[in-house]
């Protein structure tokens, strides 16, 4: 049995739709991210698990319970707030104890759990302080103790490390993943940052404009994204505009491009079936593409932009046509100039095909 | 390099320019008061008259005269009525104006702003169709049966209060919509999650965060209640004894002027030391907000 049943819920604001009819689930332990950009109806989710918002239609259940009705207070979730929400007014150790002194739990109890709780985040010495003698970093650890200490049956975190500088924030992803895993915590996680959802989670629901497009484990998700927006939405991907020519023998499907006289196998396996002469998108990952190879799998080209990454050089080519591709190159490998005519390749099976037409939405 | 010579330093001090409006001040305003000061030392010389040598009798009445000390505790009764009604009344309504957002949000500002704008003898004369012995109030509990013969709701110490409460509720309520706008929505929705009901809510985490704003608006209100005269005036009908009225009868009817200076004089203080401590704990919550 699932912890969250997300069932056909929408929310109308007006007549604007901030989600529309979702469905989705949670299993008990599990870590799911709902990942979309700004706007796409993630913290208005989150916030009608937690009861903050009133969906329109469907139904929420929380360990089986139907809450969509229920009071917030009354859910038994534990919340995670971009802003830190910590009183100001209390110590460390009381905004901890608070959701046991509004449940009534035993002086004795209480004061154990919240021990616990301090250990758990790490800041056993920190417990007389108040929040605004703290980093942020650290409020945000005691926000999370004081979410978990009332063993809640789903925790929800809103963009929880949005406010934290970089290094803080992957440190703060590594803290997070280890209580949640430790508590084998329910979670539900909101972010628009892709590296933070592909770290941390079990599942991704990718949103966009109130609706899941693609809910997947983060490598299926990178790896076969099943639209354009999500396949440029978690990484860069290279989208080449074909057509279906035929079928291989083995099993591949022959394409051409549509401008130019570029011709390629793919056989990256298809979730879509896809007609001759279908109209639709060659894809493929930056980092799956080599310069050189053989000249039936060629992409031919000008160097137009080299960009240097660190440990990569990130090669910007433009076809004869005006088609971009990028490639990833070693920094250590031969890397061209700009201007230079180049040919790059990839592996058939490092290529898939995306429909023209975006899911409806 | 030769300094340039600041024009400044051949303008006039600032001051001077304040000078004018210090003097009219010092004589409209200093001059009375020192004088009332005087005469609160002076012992009685019969009607409008000074007696002469110093005496301290004028203050040390309070612990002797009964009248007095009625006068006195029936005045601090009525402020802490007072303040407790606007609080009771003024915090839901400052919530949800703090919490308002949108197009109606200025106009309910405009509304308690403008409230506070009508004179207060207009205010006050406006309740007697509403509250007096045929008016609106006992037309209904008296028309539903709810009440036989009509309640005296003027000229008496229940009309005072209403007339205060309604004179000074606009301004507990912005006191309190500043103080409670600065406390994060976020805060009141993580105690909820956390299992917080809406009494738990309000005592643990709103009133705590808002207390400086009660406090400075008890404050005030207490201050502006026990030094009220014209609403005592006129919905009290003369008829209920609180410290201004009581004044204003030692100047005009008794003509004991050392009773009325000394009277006046304590008034003054409490009220000066009540507002300088409500304008400390203003200061201090915006520092700490
Ligand atoms: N209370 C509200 N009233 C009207 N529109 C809202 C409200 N809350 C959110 N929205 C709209 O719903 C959409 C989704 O918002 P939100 O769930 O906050 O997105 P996200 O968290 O993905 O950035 C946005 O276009 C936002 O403007
Ligand atoms: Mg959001």
């Amino acid at each position: 049995m699932s912890d969250v049943v997300f069932d056909r819920v929408e929310k109308m604001f007006g007549d604007f739709p901030a989600v529309r009819q979702t469905s989705f689930d949670v299993a008990p332990g599990e870590f799911v991210t709902l990942l979309g950009p700004s706007g796409s109806g993630k913290t208005t989710c989150l916030r009608m698990v937690a009861g903050f918002v009133a969906p329109t239609a469907g139904r929420i259940l929380l360990g089986g319970r139907d809450v969509t009705r229920m009071p917030a207070n009354r859910r038994n979730i534990g919340m995670v707030f971009q802003s830190y929400a910590l009183f100001p007014h209390y110590t460390v150790a009381e905004n901890i104890a608070f959701g046991l002194k509004v449940r009534r739990v035993g002086r004795a109890e209480r004061e154990a759990r919240v021990a616990e709780a301090l250990r758990l985040v790490r800041l056993e010495a920190f417990a007389a302080r108040y929040p605004a003698q703290l980093s942020g970093g650290q409020r945000q650890r005691v926000a999370l103790a004081r979410a978990v200490v009332i063993r809640p049956d789903v925790l929800l975190l809103d963009e929880p490390l949005a406010a934290l500088d970089l290094k803080l924030r992957e440190e703060l992803q590594v803290e997070i993943k280890r209580v949640q895993s430790e508590l084998n915590m329910t979670t539900l996680f909101v972010t628009h940052d892709q590296g933070e959802a592909l770290s941390m989670s079990d599942r991704i629901a990718v949103m966009q404009a109130g609706g899941i497009v693609q809910m997947a484990a983060p490598h299926a998700l990178y790896e076969r994204p099943n639209c354009r927006f999500v396949a440029n939405f978690l990484g860069r991907t290279n989208l080449i505009e074909v057509e279906v020519a035929g079928r291989l023998a083995d099993g591949a499907t022959a394409v051409r491009a549509v401008r130019g006289e570029g011709g390629w196998a793919v056989a990256g396996a298809p979730d879509q079936v896809f007609a001759i002469g279908e109209r639709c998108f060659l894809a493929t990952r930056p980092e799956h593409v080599r310069l050189g190879g053989s000249p039936e799998q060629a992409f031919e080209g000008v160097v137009r932009n080299l960009i240097y990454q660190g440990s990569l050089w990130q090669v910007e080519i433009e076809g004869r046509h005006g088609e971009a591709l990028s490639a990833l190159v070693g920094a250590g490998d031969a890397v061209p100039t700009r201007g230079a005519a180049v040919r790059a390749s990839w592996d058939p099976a490092r290529s898939f095909l995306l429909k023209a037409e975006e899911p409806a939405m | 390099m030769t300094r340039i010579a600041a024009p400044a330093e051949r303008r006039a001090p600032w001051f001077l320019a304040l000078l004018p409006s210090l003097v009219v001040l010092l004589l409209v305003f200093g001059l009375p008061l020192l004088e009332l000061v005087y005469v609160s030392f002076h012992p009685t010389g019969g009607p409008a008259q000074i007696g002469p040598g110093l005496t301290l009798e004028n203050y040390t009445v309070v612990f002797e005269d009964r009248l007095f000390a009625d006068v006195m505790a029936r005045t601090v009764g009525l402020g802490l009525a007072v303040v407790l009604c606007c609080l009771v009344v003024g915090y839901p309504v400052s919530y949800l104006l703090a919490r308002a957002t949108g197009s109606w949000r200025g106009t309910a500002f405009f509304l308690v702003t403008v409230s506070l704008l009508v004179s207060s003898v207009v205010r006050n004369l406006g309740w007697f169709p509403i509250l007096g012995e045929s008016g609106v109030v006992n037309w209904i509990l008296t028309s539903t049966g709810v009440i036989q013969t009509p309640l005296r709701l003027v000229g008496n110490i229940v009309g005072v209060m209403i007339g205060l409460v309604h004179a000074e509720l606009p301004i507990m309520i912005l006191t309190l919509t500043t103080v409670i706008r600065r406390i994060e929505p976020d805060l009141e929705e993580a105690a909820q999650s956390l299992g917080g009901g809406p009494v738990a809510v309000f005592w643990r985490v709103l009133l705590p965060l808002s207390l400086p704003g009660v406090i400075s608006g008890s404050l005030l209100i207490f201050t502006l209640s026990i030094s009220a005269f014209t609403t005592p005036a006129i919905l009290g009908g003369n008829r209920v004894l609180i410290m201004a009225i009581y004044i204003a009868q030692q100047f005009q009817i008794v003509l004991d002027y050392p009773a009325g200076a000394s009277a006046a004089i304590m008034l003054l203080v409490t009220a000066a030391g009540l507002t300088w401590a409500a304008t400390r704990i203003r200061a201090r919550g915006g520092e700490a907000g």
